[in-house]
């Protein structure tokens, strides 16, 4: 009787403990739903009324960066994204206290320090900002800083599908190119061709088409005849933009972060052991979200060229949470058997104590649900080449069955020969359209 | 076991309370401070200090004023940052305005943007000061040379270690015919070490 009055009790326990408990997705949640409405202010504020502790500061500034961005606020974007890089350096050292609290409580001790990618992204984010503030200078900065960060990921990173970073290369040529240095950029699109190749299986991302003219082009203009003819030979392209035209000619690149990065959920299970105890396992998964987008279409009075999709960002977070899932098994095994510790010494003590152990480590073991999913979950990229002169653009959002679901009226550019400008957008829905505000035409 | 979760639990308090604790207190300029490695305000001062010297003590200051038998007028232009950091060159250009000001051996002339808040300062005294004390359009002086630079850096990193390495270069113009009068660079190496745990 005495023994089943307890389990009632463990039941009551751990059912209102984990009713109260959130996790860090349930706190982002109405986050999102600001932003799904299309309206990242109001995402802002209500992240900043509902900020996480010290161990979410980078999570939490990261996700604010972002949303700032969307807002386009650029330069309080880049202040926060700025000091998510130095919280970042902050908390990258191993710690001592969190490792201890990790064994009892699991990874959410562990105060979050970006994923690989999301450490990328974070100077590609700043150097989107830059270039809309018209400081192609500090974009520059942002490129080099994006390949000391790829050199550690390659180092850190050896074995895992996401050990270079194909867009950040491709994104660093396009600066050197804009502030007119063809032999830095020609370097940044040899990076970006093979980690392209190298990825694109797993991560479903082609070679884009732009790029492989821009490596044909540049091998061109710089007289490296045989690296050209290996790259013709590569890409089985008849034809490219000879220098001389490249320079007569304006350069626009736009740049769009379609959807939100994938949610994190918890996927647990709990049993009980012969002695009574009751241990739960909790790992992240992500869940899937419906890709609507079947494409994206830039017009430019008569050209219209289809914008090519160069990061899955979705893909990336997917594989390297796949990656982490063995050891964050193994780890939650070693923590299976300190609670039991902890559990056994309480109810040396008393039943009672063993009880409130019991059900403190089962509600406080929840999978790290943190992610940076402010994110979009792809960027699409498309470049045109347009003579000097007025130029008005737009980009159309197409559905799976090639419909439009949003046109994005992007202005008129004065455009000079031999320039590059870059174009943002942001797409969410094709209920809240472009997030980026701009001029009425 | 008993005794080792205590242990654990004891290990805990003392790595929450390592980090608390906030103070300010203020420290002399040229002390040392260099607390991550990235380029900083002492850097900035001694690298103006140190070129400013340097284009002093060249032939091209001597020959201005042999030959026009006045001190040469001095501009700064744009001092461009290529580093793998956000440096404020604006920081860096006021250090060495204040060099050269100070020097006494060159005049030196306000920047494109100060110069056009001057202008409207004058326009506005045309409408509404007395003429004793307008100041007329078309006086300025204008400059002979123009300083021109950049900040460059080369970052050699392995594991927690990382090799910092600055280069400023920063050249003296003719405006009156695009020669280059003086040529000066400075490098700053660090070595930085990151930690590799913390409480």
């Amino acid at each position: 009787m005495r023994r089943r009055l307890r389990r009632a009790w463990l039941v009551v326990g751990v059912a209102a403990a984990l009713a109260g408990c959130t996790t860090y997705g349930d706190r982002m949640a109405p986050v999102e739903a600001a932003v799904e409405e299309g309206d990242p202010r109001r995402a802002v504020e209500l992240l900043d009324a509902d900020s996480g502790g010290a161990g979410d500061r980078v999570v939490d500034l990261l996700n604010r960066g972002a949303l700032l961005r969307m807002a386009g606020e650029f330069e309080a974007s880049n202040r926060t994204l700025e000091e998510a890089y130095d919280a970042i350096a902050e908390v990258d050292p191993l710690s001592v206290s969190e490792s201890v609290g990790s064994l009892m409580v699991g990874e959410t001790a562990f105060a979050y320090a970006g994923e690989p990618h999301e450490r990328v992204l974070l100077h590609l984010l700043m150097a989107f900002n830059y270039l809309e503030l018209g400081d192609p200078d500090a974009a520059r900065v942002e490129a080099l800083r994006v390949d000391l960060r790829l050199q550690r990921l390659a180092a850190e990173q050896g074995r895992s599908a996401y050990r270079h970073d194909p867009f950040a290369r491709y994104l660093s040529g396009l600066i050197f190119e804009h502030l007119g240095e063809p032999d830095q950029a020609l370097v940044a699109y040899r990076q970006a061709y093979q980690a392209y190749r190298e990825q694109g299986g797993r991560l479903d991302v082609a070679v884009p088409r732009s790029l492989q003219l821009d490596l044909l082009r540049l091998a061109d203009q710089l007289g490296l005849d045989d690296e050209r003819d290996e790259w013709q030979a590569a890409f089985g392209l008849e034809s490219w933009p000879a220098p001389e035209a490249h320079r007569a000619q304006a350069h626009v690149v736009v740049i769009t972060g379609v959807g939100l990065g994938p949610r994190k959920r918890e996927q647990g299970f709990a049993v009980q052991d012969r002695q009574g105890r009751i241990h739960s396992v909790a790992l992240p998964y992500y869940e899937p979200r419906r890709r609507p987008l079947g494409g994206v279409q830039l017009s430019a009075g008569e050209a219209s060229v289809p914008a090519e999709p160069v990061h899955d960002v979705d893909a990336v977070a997917r594989i390297l949470l796949e990656e982490q899932q063995g050891v964050l098994a193994a780890r939650a095994l070693g923590r299976l058997l300190v609670q039991k510790e902890m559990i056994d010494q309480a109810r040396e003590a008393s039943p009672v104590a063993g009880l409130a152990m019991n059900v403190f480590t089962l509600v406080a073991d929840r999978a790290d649900t943190r992610t940076w999913g402010m994110l979009p979950a792809q960027y699409y990229m498309a470049r045109v080449a347009l003579p000097p002169g007025e130029h008005r653009l737009e980009l159309v959002y197409q559905g799976l069955g090639g419909q439009p679901l949003t046109r994005v009226d992007l202005g008129t550019l004065e455009l000079e020969a031999g320039t590059y400008h870059f174009v943002f957008d942001r797409w969410v829905s094709a209920r809240a359209g472009s997030l980026t505000p701009r001029e009425a035409p | 076991m008993k005794a080792r979760i205590r242990g654990a639990l004891v290990l805990l308090a003392v790595a929450a309370l390592v980090g608390c604790g906030h103070s300010v207190e203020r420290i002399d300029r040229d002390a040392e401070h260099d607390l991550s490695g990235r380029w900083n305000d002492q850097d900035s001062r001694l690298v103006a200090e140190e070129m400013i010297a340097d284009a002093l003590d060249r032939p091209w200051l001597r020959d201005f004023r042999r030959e026009e038998g006045k001190r040469p007028t001095v501009i700064v232009g744009d001092v461009r940052n290529l580093s793998h950091e956000h440096i404020n060159t604006r920081t860096f250009v006021n250090d060495i305005q204040r060099e050269l000001i100070n020097s006494g051996q060159v005049d030196f002339v306000a920047d494109a943007d100060q110069r056009e808040r001057i202008r409207e300062e004058r326009r506005d005294q045309d409408l509404h000061a007395s003429e004793e004390t307008r100041q007329a359009m078309g006086e300025e002086l204008g400059a002979d040379y123009m300083l021109l630079g950049s900040v460059n850096s080369i970052i050699d990193q392995e594991g927690r270690r990382q090799v910092r390495y600055y280069q400023v270069d920063m050249e003296l113009v003719s405006l009156a015919d695009n020669r280059k009068v003086w040529i000066g660079n400075k490098e700053i190496r660090k070595l930085v070490r990151s930690a590799s745990a913390r409480p």
